[in-house]
């Protein structure tokens, strides 16, 4: 299965700290939880990081609500086009689109986005659509648009076209 | 070298492996026996009478436990049958009390915050790492642990410090998993909290 | 939690709950959700950071083993490889 996988710089896990080899499988822990996690597309934006690889998966045990996860994964290419500033600052502006500039948490998301902290951003301007509506569900529908944005910018889902 | 080669070199008297294990080992093995039993000197006699004790019982170990887990059972034993002797309970007998918080509820923003309820009111800055493995650090970290109460001390030394496994060290001191979590997040939360201040200060 | 968004772990919450994570003590429904939170949230990827560089920084702290004490127990070895 091909999906995607946020590290941090240096293909580093952001929560495991192990260093991804390139092009190379790798074999992770049996214990149920502590294999290869990766992303589908509409999980992306929940795991923001300093870089975005495609990955494939070998036995893939579960498919989670945010996630999914993999006895065997190898780093295939990395995502050159990922930019989290021109990220969080759609994110923060299509906030503002919803609740309005003098939205305090968009002024959160605008500051966190000029900060360079795309994961807050992106999680704030979520919340904020929650704010001007009144709506939790409208937590789910941002991220969603979130992640329709990220396939669209960075062409997901073509393969090769990547590294352009 | 897995615990199966290991034990072929100690039967073959391979003088290296056993001195790697010794630098390994004793150092917890000390602090653990130092809990159980009144001086210095008797606990090195019983981290010394271990010693004897595993590689006599070498010849009979199955590999069914790790090594060093079976030479921490051993250690431990030795240790509560001397303190028996002794006439002393377990340190571990009475659960240390201990309210304070990991961080000081200040640092975060009020339940009634119109936005962020108990989040961070400001974000603790990144320590840099060059500053951090340093001989100064190092001091400051090991005054931090020196200074905590008994029990969160052991735990931490023998778990970040010595490196031991949870399971061996709930062994050894005879502690539920819970507690000795318990003790360790109170440990750690204060050491980070200590060299937090240090990072804090400006630099002389 | 944010005022609108209860199911969700607050920075208070994440800071005492830190070692069950660490120590892989968290059901999945919980681990997965102190992640989301770290994620994002600046002040929680900051403390997380730290806890593990003060664990790291003790890990350091091991002291050598006594050179006295080695000698006594190569003593002890070479004692019992004889009379085995």
């Amino acid at each position: 299965m091909i999906a995607f996988k946020w590290l941090q710089r240096g293909a580093v896990g952001p929560f495991s700290g192990f260093r991804w080899p390139r092009a190379q499988w790798v074999t992770a822990d049996a214990r149920e939880g502590y294999g290869i996690h990766a992303c589908r597309v509409d999980d992306l934006p929940f795991w923001i990081s300093d870089e975005l690889w495609r990955v494939e998966l070998d036995e893939v045990v579960a498919q989670r609500e945010a996630q999914v996860e993999a006895r065997r994964g190898r780093l295939v290419e990395q995502v050159q086009a990922w930019d989290a500033a021109a990220f969080a600052q759609a994110c923060a502006a299509h906030a503002a689109e919803i609740a309005g500039e003098a939205s305090p948490y968009v002024a959160d998301a605008r500051r966190r986005a000029s900060q360079g902290f795309a994961g807050p951003a992106s999680y704030i301007s979520a919340v904020a659509a929650v704010a001007a509506s009144g709506d939790p569900r409208r937590y789910a529908e941002e991220r969603r648009w979130q992640a329709r944005w990220l396939a669209r910018e960075l062409k997901l889902d073509q393969a090769g076209a990547l590294t352009a | 070298m897995d615990d199966r080669e290991l034990v072929d070199a100690l039967r073959a008297g391979d003088e290296s492996a056993f001195l790697a294990l010794v630098r390994a080992h004793h150092g917890s093995m000390l602090r653990v026996a130092s809990m159980f039993v009144p001086s210095a000197a008797v606990a090195e006699e019983v981290v010394q009478e271990t010693w004897l004790a595993v590689l006599k019982g070498l010849d009979g170990f199955e590999g069914r436990a790790p090594l060093k887990s079976w030479i921490f059972r051993v250690l431990a034993n030795r240790a509560r049958s001397r303190a028996q002797k002794e006439g002393r309970s377990s340190p571990f007998s009475e659960f240390e009390a201990d309210d304070e918080p990991a961080v000081d509820g200040a640092r975060f923003l009020p339940d009634d915050h119109d936005r962020w309820p108990g989040h961070w009111s400001a974000p603790p800055p990144q320590w840099a790492e060059e500053r951090l493995l340093t001989q100064e650090m190092l001091q400051i970290a090991g005054v931090a642990i020196d200074a905590l109460p008994p029990q969160q001390r052991q735990v931490i030394v023998l778990r970040d410090v010595e490196g031991q496994s949870s399971d061996d060290v709930c062994e050894a001191l005879g502690v539920s998993e819970g507690n000795q979590r318990v003790l360790l997040h109170r440990a750690r939360s204060k050491v980070r909290a200590v060299l937090e201040r240090h990072f804090e200060e400006p630099r002389r | 939690m944010t005022a609108l968004l209860p199911e969700e772990l607050t920075c208070r919450q994440v800071v005492e709950v830190i070692t069950d994570y660490l120590e892989r003590r968290m059901s999945l429904k919980d681990r997965t959700r102190f992640e989301q939170h770290v994620v994002t949230c600046v002040g929680c990827t900051s403390y997380l950071r730290q806890m593990k560089q003060a664990i790291a920084l003790a890990g350091a702290a091991k002291d050598p083993v006594d050179a006295k004490a080695q000698d006594e127990l190569l003593r002890l070895f070479r004692g019992w490889k004889e009379k085995k």
